[in-house]
C-alpha cells in the first residue's frame, strides 16, 4: 500500500509538526498480515474534523480507538484534520490525507469513520474526504472506494449532512462499531456481499442508520411531509445503548500526545446520561438513561491507567458531576490514592453546594483554581423556563460560602435568547451579579476576611436543538441577540466584573445545521468546494458565504432557524428514536411556557419513554412514581405518559 | 564557607544521558520535558518537586533541542527526593521511554554539580547529513560571513553565524560535523545552518537534511581551562584528571 513520506523540509516549514508524526508512546500499530481467521486485518480510519490537539481530548476517540483495536481482525489508526499550513504543504506536493499510526492515505482504508461532536465541523468532514481523495457521496462510491460512517453526538440529526455517508451509528458507538465493521470486513475483505446488499444488512443493525434507505418528501411550504424507508430498513432508527457501562472496556493505555493537547489528562467517565433536564440541553435528553460505572471499576482503571501513562492530572467527567450517586466514596478512593504522588484531581460540572465547596477544598489545598456555576439565566422565572432547578437562595449561598472559602469570585455562565426571554430577564442576570458582589461587600463591613470580588460573567446564545423540548422553539435573530448584549455588556461595565460574550453568526449557522433537512447538503457540499476549512475556528468563520450558498439553493435560514415550528410538523429527525418520545418533549415545551419545573430523575419518573429502555434507575424511579399514583398520595402519574407518539 | 544544596528537598541527582530519534525529534523543547517527565513517572523514580504554589519536577535538559534536531547527547539532571540505585532505575526508566528515545548512560553527580548543568555548556557537536552535502559545506564555511535570518517571538533580524562555527569535520561525501558554539553565552541554532546552506548553496534539498546532535561541551568548573562532556564531568572525583580522549582546550576570555 503506497505511504505518505513526511520528509523533514515539509515538517521544518509547518507549525507544530508533531501533529503529523505519530508514533506516540502506546500508539497501537499492528503489523500487516492476516488476523487469526486468515483473512487481512479491516483497515479502519477513525477521523476527527479538528485539530490534533482537539481530537486527541476527545474521549470517544480514545475509547473508539481502544474498542477498535482490541480486535484482532482490525487494525484502527487516527486522522485529524491538518491546520491551515500543513494543508497548503500538503496540496503543493499532491499529498493525500494520511493517518497518523502508517501514513496511510484515507483512500486506502476499508472504513472511514468521523467522530462528529459540533455542527460547525461538518465541511471540514467533506473538505477531509477530499484531500484524502474519497468521493463525497455515498452514492458515487463504488465496490472499490471505502465505506463511510459516522457517529457522535450530532449524528442524531445527521440529515444536512445525510447524502455523504453511507451508514451513520445513532447512539452509543463501544458495541455497535465493532459489529458494523465486522461486517464491513466481510464486505470488503471477504467478499461475501456487494456495495448495495452491505447497506442493507448494516441497516439491520441496531442503531446504525443507512441515509440512503430513507427518501424524503417535502410540503410546499418547505416542511417534510414524509420519511420513508426502503428495501427492509426499519422505519425508525431506535439509538444503541450500552445499559451497563462497567462491562464497556475502557482505554487502560491511554495514548500519551506527541504536543500539549487541550485536555491533556487521564479522563474518567464517571456516568452517562444526565437527570436533570435542563430543557436547552441535548446531551441531557440523548443520552438518557443515566447510566453509572461503579467505583470499584473507576479505581482500579485510574491506577491501571495512571500506571500506563505517567500523567500528572486527572479529570472527572460527565454531564454533571455531583449527580454521581458514588462522587464521596470515589472522591476518597482518588485523593488516597493521588495523595503523595504528585497528581492533581480536576472536577468540572459541581454544583454550588456545601458538599462540593468542601471537595474543593481537599482537591487543592494549595492551588486555588477558580469556581465556575452555569445558572444559564438571569431571573427565576426564566431558570423555571429552562428546568434549571436552581434557586437564587442556592447560589447567592454558594457564593457566600466561595468568598468564606478563600475565593475571590466565580465564573458565570448564562445563555441569552433563550424561549420566553424578556428584556428584565437579561437586565437580570447583571442584577444577580450585583447582588454576588453586594455579598462580598456585606461580608468585609461584618469584619469577615474576604478577598476582593472578582467576578467572570459569559453568555452564550441559545441554539435550540432536535431532540430538546425546545426543538420547536424559535432563535433570537442576530440583531436581537446584537441588542441583549449590548444591553447587558452596558450593565455590566464594573471593575470587578468581566464579560465575554459568543459571537452571533456561529450560532446562527449552527442553529440551521442543527435542525436541518438534507436540501442543505448541496450548500455544505459548495462550501466545501469554495474552500472553507476548520471554520468552526473563530476567525475563520464566515456567514455571509454561508447565506449566500443558502440563497443559491432557494433556501432561508430563517425557516431552520428563527421560527417557531408547529406543534403537528414532521421533523426532518423524526425517523430517528432517541428513547425520549416527542409527546415528552413536546409536554416539557409546554411545561417551559408555564414556567413549570420537572423534577429530575431518580426517585421521580417522567415517564420521558426511556424507562422502557431498561435501566435500573429509570425502573426504580418508574416503580415509585407508579406506588405513589397507587397510594393517591396526590402526585398523579404525568398525562399522556403511556402514549406511544 | 560551605557550599549547601539550595534545593534542599533532594537526596539524589543523577545525570542521564539519552538518544532521541523517531518521531519526538518533531516536538519543541517544552514537549520533550513532559514526555521525559512521564517516562521517569512511569518507572517510578522518586522525583523530587519544587516547593511552593506550583510544584514542578526539577528535571533540567542541558541544552533544549530544537524542533526537528535529533540527538544522541541529550543531557538530563533528574532531582530526587529519595536515593536510588541508578542501575535499577536506568533499567525501569529504559523500558518506559517512547519510541525513537534510548538512555545511554546514568550516573549520580553531587547535588552541588547539578543545577549548574545548564550554565556550564559551551559547545555542541552537530552531525549534517544529506547526499553531496560535504561539497556544500566546503563552499559555505570559506565565507567569512554567513548571515541569514533569525525570528524570534516577534522580530526578525540579521546575524552572522560563522564565527559560532567553531571547527568542522567532513566524515563523507554525505556527512559533516561542526563544532559551534552552544549555552546561554552564545548558541547557534543549528537549523540557521541549512539556511545558510540554502542561502549560500543555492540549493533548497539541504532544507531537508538531518540534523543530530552528537555530543556536548561543558565546562566543568570555573577557569578549568577545558572543556569536558557531561558525563565524563559527573565522574570527577576533585583532583581527577578527565580522560584525556574527551576534553577540548579551552581558555576562557
Amino acid at each position: 500500500m503506497s505511504k505518505v513520506k513526511l520528509d523533514a523540509a515539509l515538517l521544518r516549514s509547518v507549525q507544530l509538526p508533531g501533529r503529523y508524526v505519530g508514533g506516540e508512546y502506546n500508539q497501537i500499530v499492528k503489523e500487516e498480515g492476516n488476523a487469526a481467521d486468515g483473512q487481512r486485518r479491516l483497515r479502519f480510519a477513525l477521523c476527527f474534523p479538528d485539530t490534533y490537539e482537539i481530537g486527541m481530548s476527545n474521549l470517544a476517540v480514545r475509547l473508539l480507538y481502544d474498542v477498535v483495536n482490541r480486535e484482532d481482525a482490525f487494525f484502527c489508526e487516527r486522522v485529524f484534520a491538518p491546520w491551515f499550513d500543513m494543508r497548503e504543504a500538503m496540496e503543493a506536493r499532491d499529498m493525500p490525507l494520511f493517518s497518523l499510526e502508517t501514513k496511510t492515505p484515507l483512500y486506502a482504508f476499508d472504513c472511514v469513520g468521523f467522530s462528529l461532536s459540533y455542527e460547525l465541523a461538518y465541511p471540514t468532514v467533506l473538505a477531509m474526504l477530499k484531500m484524502g481523495r474519497v468521493k463525497r457521496r455515498s452514492a458515487e462510491r463504488g465496490e472499490d472506494d471505502p465505506v463511510v460512517i459516522a457517529g457522535g453526538p450530532v449524528v442524531f440529526n445527521i440529515e444536512a449532512m445525510a447524502p455523504f455517508f453511507d451508514v451513520v451509528q445513532i447512539g452509543e458507538g463501544e458495541v455497535m462499531l465493532p459489529e458494523l465493521l465486522h461486517l464491513v470486513r466481510r464486505y470488503k475483505v471477504k467478499g461475501e456481499m456487494g456495495r448495495a446488499e452491505f447497506l442493507r444488512r448494516a441497516a439491520a443493525i441496531e442503531g446504525c442508520y443507512v441515509p440512503s434507505l430513507y427518501d424524503v418528501s417535502y410540503n410546499d411550504d418547505g416542511t417534510i411531509r414524509a420519511v420513508k424507508a426502503r428495501d427492509g430498513a426499519p422505519e425508525k432508527v431506535r439509538k444503541r445503548l450500552q445499559l451497563k457501562l462497567d462491562e464497556s472496556p475502557v482505554p487502560l493505555r491511554p495514548i500519551l500526545p506527541n504536543i500539549e493537547i487541550v485536555h491533556d489528562r487521564l479522563a474518567l467517565e464517571l456516568f452517562r446520561g444526565c437527570p436533570r433536564g435542563c430543557r436547552f440541553c441535548q446531551a441531557g435528553q440523548i443520552y438518557r438513561p443515566v447510566r453509572e460505572r461503579s467505583p470499584e471499576v473507576l479505581s482500579k482503571q485510574f491506577q491501571e491507567a495512571l500506571a500506563a501513562g505517567g500523567y500528572d492530572e486527572i479529570g472527572l467527567l460527565s454531564l454533571s458531576t455531583s449527580d454521581y450517586s458514588c462522587l464521596g466514596t470515589l472522591c476518597d478512593q482518588l485523593l488516597d490514592f493521588i495523595g503523595g504522588r504528585k497528581i492533581n484531581l480536576s472536577v468540572p460540572s459541581l454544583r454550588i453546594d456545601e458538599f462540593s465547596l468542601d471537595l474543593m477544598e481537599r482537591i487543592s489545598k494549595t492551588r486555588r483554581r477558580g469556581l465556575t456555576f452555569a445558572p444559564e439565566a438571569g431571573t427565576q422565572r426564566l431558570r423555571d423556563v429552562i428546568n434549571k432547578g436552581i434557586t437564587e437562595e442556592e447560589i447567592l449561598e454558594g457564593m457566600r460560602k466561595a468568598y468564606l472559602g478563600g475565593y475571590s469570585g466565580a465564573k458565570l455562565y448564562f445563555m441569552l435568547g433563550l424561549p420566553t426571554e424578556t428584556q428584565e430577564d437579561v437586565l437580570g442576570i447583571a442584577e444577580l451579579v450585583y447582588k454576588l458582589l453586594d455579598i462580598n461587600r456585606d461580608l468585609k463591613k461584618e469584619g469577615r476576611k474576604v478577598r476582593r470580588p472578582e467576578i467572570t460573567v459569559s453568555t452564550a446564545l441559545f441554539i435550540p436543538k432536535a431532540f430538546t423540548p425546545f426543538q420547536w422553539a424559535p432563535q433570537a435573530s442576530r440583531e436581537e441577540m446584537e441588542e441583549k448584549v449590548s444591553l447587558l455588556r452596558n450593565r455590566l461595565r464594573h471593575r470587578a466584573i468581566r464579560y465575554s460574550w459568543h459571537d452571533a453568526d456561529t450560532s446562527l449557522w449552527e442553529a440551521v445545521l442543527s435542525r436541518g433537512d438534507r436540501r442543505l447538503a448541496p450548500v455544505l457540499e459548495k462550501g466545501a468546494e469554495k474552500g472553507v476549512y476548520l471554520d468552526s475556528w473563530e476567525e475563520h468563520f464566515d456567514l455571509p458565504l454561508w447565506l449566500n450558498l443558502m440563497e443559491e439553493e432557494g433556501l432561508d435560514p430563517a425557516f431552520y432557524a428563527l421560527r417557531e415550528r408547529p406543534e403537528d410538523e414532521i421533523f426532518p429527525w423524526d425517523h430517528i428514536d432517541c428513547g425520549v418520545k416527542k409527546s415528552f418533549l413536546l409536554r416539557e415545551y409546554k411545561k417551559a411556557k408555564r414556567a413549570e419545573l420537572t423534577l429530575p430523575c431518580g426517585e421521580y419518573c417522567s415517564f420521558c419513554g426511556v424507562q422502557n429502555l431498561g435501566a435500573e434507575r429509570c425502573r426504580k424511579g418508574a416503580a415509585a412514581m407508579q406506588a405513589r399514583a397507587a397510594g393517591g398520595k396526590g402526585e398523579a402519574v404525568e398525562e399522556g405518559a403511556d402514549d406511544d407518539t | 564557607m560551605t557550599t549547601r544544596d539550595p534545593l534542599n528537598f533532594r537526596e539524589q541527582v543523577i545525570r542521564l544521558r539519552l538518544s532521541w530519534h523517531g518521531p519526538l525529534v518533531w516536538v519543541a523543547h517544552l514537549d520533550r520535558m513532559r514526555a521525559v517527565e512521564r517516562a521517569l513517572r512511569r518507572a517510578r523514580w522518586p522525583l523530587a518537586y519544587s516547593q511552593g504554589y506550583n510544584p514542578r519536577p526539577q528535571i533540567v535538559f542541558a541544552l533544549p533541542s530544537g524542533v526537528g534536531i535529533a540527538s544522541d547527547a541529550e543531557y538530563i539532571d533528574v532531582s530526587l527526593e529519595k536515593k536510588i540505585s541508578p542501575p535499577e532505575a536506568a533499567g525501569a526508566l529504559q523500558e518506559m521511554l517512547p519510541a525513537g528515545i534510548e538512555l545511554r548512560e546514568a550516573a549520580e553527580i553531587p547535588l552541588t554539580a547539578a543545577k549548574k548543568l545548564m550554565g556550564s555548556v559551551r559547545a555542541a557537536d552537530y552531525r549534517f547529513e544529506h547526499p553531496g552535502i560535504a561539497a556544500y559545506f566546503e563552499k559555505i564555511l570559506a565565507c567569512e560571513d554567513l548571515s541569514v535570518m533569525k525570528f524570534s517571538k516577534k522580530k526578525e533580524k540579521s546575524v552572522n553565524i560563522r564565527p559560532l562555527i567553531w571547527g568542522s569535520r567532513i566524515l563523507s561525501e554525505d556527512a559533516v560535523r561542526l563544532r559551534t558554539a552552544a549555552g546561554s553565552r552564545q548558541n547557534l541554532r543549528p537549523d540557521l545552518v541549512l539556511d545558510a546552506l540554502h542561502k549560500y548553496g543555492g540549493d533548497e534539498a539541504y532544507l531537508n537534511s538531518k540534523i543530530t546532535k552528537e555530543e556536548l561541551w561543558i565546562l566543568p568548573k570555573k577557569k578549568a581551562g577545558y572543556l569536558t562532556c557531561p558525563m565524563e564531568a559527573a565522574d570527577l572525583q576533585p583532583g581527577q584528571a578527565p580522560d584525556p580522549s574527551r576534553i577540548l582546550p579551552w581558555d576562557e576570555a
